[in-house]
């Protein structure tokens, strides 16, 4: 009987003849295989698979040992075993210096009956152990990923059946790699997914909330118009104050849609569009400072405007305005009662513009997260604003070529510095800035 | 200055500021105005007499509206000054009971109704 298959089930097999044991042993080998098949089809990780395929590898043909060894580049590692006594658990030898990296690189079934006799074999590995001959298969023929091992302690030339029923479980194996792997895959898409759509719903909800403050100060004017109006006041002196204020408080909430607008682009891989064209920064941020004058003055604020000579280049004046604006509302937000002054100077072929306050500054734990979306969080958040600003002057900055960069300290105030070439480069001014 | 119907509103908006300040002046209020909670502190505590009501907005930088009821509690001289919560948070009126203000109203506010709390409030 040399094609004879192991006996898994040795329990009543001396009464049955030697054809019927060989069927015997069959039967049970697949009744095994198959209950494999099964367990292998729940299990979703390596640990498990390992765990699964070691034992039956050393079941299925009786041995002493089994090990399950992984391909990592240039080295066998040998994952996990269940044998008689300690092997190579957790060792990774070289590719070209073991068996089981043999097995990989030629794809093929290896069958040892002495080990000591062949050249294949890292003797001085296997000399502290029980082995004596051993059968090891690839995991995966075309491109082997593994490869499972069985040990024998006596001399043991591996059958043909043997080495068929390790195959099968090799391929089981392989299945159940691919199976977990494309497992893992979705599990990580569909956590991408979820954080999408956690991100989406935090958007549109602060973004609902922060509405609310301009609409409210805009409802707020409306309904006192129509109260006035309704006194029949005709030349009230309030009523042109009150509709011009409603007036801004209609345009805040508008630029407040815009950069609503402007950060989804930019979040969809979007392109902030630059209307390029030759202006002197210093004018255009004098201008800025004008519109500020108000609210400046509510807030105890003297605004200071340091400049030797005008800086002329060629940028997007209302894009770099509105960096300006989002710079000084925060300055004026978090420094009330304390100067904030603004800085530009000429720099070679660039210019650098300050703002600086002297405000409460900006907490070191938040200091990481200030130019991210939403990057307003903790106990200031909400504070008015989307929490847009910073983020969107880092993106019109970046698209100019430049790039923004802050010193803060707590209690002592914060300074913005954004840097400009006075050009803005060819990739920016062709308005090709995209977001991840 | 009618002593009985002095308010202090404490809101980090300018815009809303404003506003409530200018509404209020028409119903015949006198209001004070603070930007942030450590505003509103250092106001309270220059102010004689003191203000009937506050209206305290919660999210605001410096000192927030839950800081502000805190060392509001913990100063004798401001615990009984009642204060009506006026912010655009969804939780608004569980903030009210924890904060355990005396009334809340949810931005956008509707005039009649602000005028009513207060009126109420200052009877």
């Amino acid at each position: 009987m040399t094609d004879s298959v192991p006996q898994a089930s040795p329990s009543s097999d001396a009464a049955l003849s030697p054809p019927a044991r060989v069927v015997r042993a069959q039967l049970s080998a697949t009744e095994r295989l198959v209950q494999v098949a099964q367990e292998l089809s729940t299990v979703r990780e390596l640990r498990e698979i390992m765990s699964v395929v070691r034992d039956a590898a050393r079941e299925l043909t009786g041995a002493d040992g089994a090990t399950f060894v992984l391909r990592e580049g240039k080295n066998c590692f040998y994952a996990d075993e269940n044998a008689i006594a300690p092997l190579w658990k957790g060792r990774r030898f070289p590719i070209t210096g073991c068996i089981s990296g043999w097995v990989m690189l030629n794809k093929q079934a290896a069958v040892i009956e002495d080990i000591y006799a062949d050249p294949r074999i890292p003797h001085e590995a296997y000399r502290p152990t029980f082995v004596r001959s051993l059968a090891m298969v690839p995991i995966r023929t075309s491109s082997p990923v593994g490869a499972i091992g069985n040990y024998w302690a006596e001399p043991h030339l591996a059958t043909d059946g043997e080495v068929k029923l390790l195959r099968a479980l090799a391929d089981l194996t392989s299945v159940a790699l691919e199976n977990a792997q494309l497992y893992g895959q979705l599990q990580q898409r569909i956590g991408q997914a979820q954080d999408a759509v956690r991100t989406r719903e935090e958007f549109i909800s602060i973004a609902a909330h922060e509405l609310r403050t301009p609409l409210t100060a805009l409802l707020l004017q409306l309904q006192r118009l129509e109260g006035l109006s309704r006194q029949g006041a005709a030349h009230d002196e309030r009523l042109p104050e009150c509709a011009a204020r409603a007036t801004a408080g209609a345009q805040r909430l508008a630029a407040l849609i815009d950069g609503l607008l402007d950060a989804t682009q930019l979040s969809h891989g979007g392109i902030i569009q630059l209307k390029l064209e030759e202006f002197d920064l210093v004018e255009a941020a004098r201008d800025v400072l004008e519109r500020f004058a108000a609210a400046a003055r509510s807030a105890s604020c003297e605004l200071q405007l340091n400049a030797q000579s005008a800086v002329r280049g060629y940028w997007d004046r209302l894009r770099l305005e509105q960096v300006l604006t989002n710079l000084l509302s925060n300055a004026l937000k978090y420094g009330r009662g304390k100067p904030i002054r603004v800085t530009i100077e000429g720099r070679g072929e660039g210019v650098s513009v300050e703002v600086s306050d002297q405000g409460v500054g900006i907490a070191p734990d938040l200091a990481g997260k200030i130019f991210e979306r939403f990057g307003r969080v903790g106990p200031i958040a909400h504070s008015g604003g989307l929490g847009l600003g910073l983020y969107l002057a880092r993106e019109v900055l970046d698209a100019h070529g430049g790039s923004i960069r802050f010193w803060s300290k707590p209690n002592q105030g914060c300074t913005f510095t954004f840097d400009l070439p006075l050009r803005a480069s060819a990739k920016s001014s062709a308005a090709t800035h995209s977001v991840a | 200055m009618n002593e009985l119907r002095t308010i202090l509103v404490v809101e980090d908006d300018s815009d809303i500021s404003e506003a409530v300040t200018a509404i209020l002046g028409d119903y015949g209020y006198s209001v004070h105005a603070a930007a942030n909670g450590q505003e509103a502190l250092d106001r309270l505590r220059t102010f004689n007499p003191l203000p009937r009501l506050i209206l305290l907005d919660l999210m605001m930088p410096v000192m927030d509206g839950w800081q502000f009821r805190a060392a509001q509690a913990a100063d004798p001289a401001l615990a009984a000054i009642p204060v009506v919560l006026v912010s655009a948070d969804v939780g608004v009126a569980q903030a009210a009971e924890q904060l355990a203000v005396a009334a809340w109203l949810r931005k956008p506010v509707d005039i009649r109704a602000l005028i009513a709390v207060l009126d109420r409030q200052l009877l």
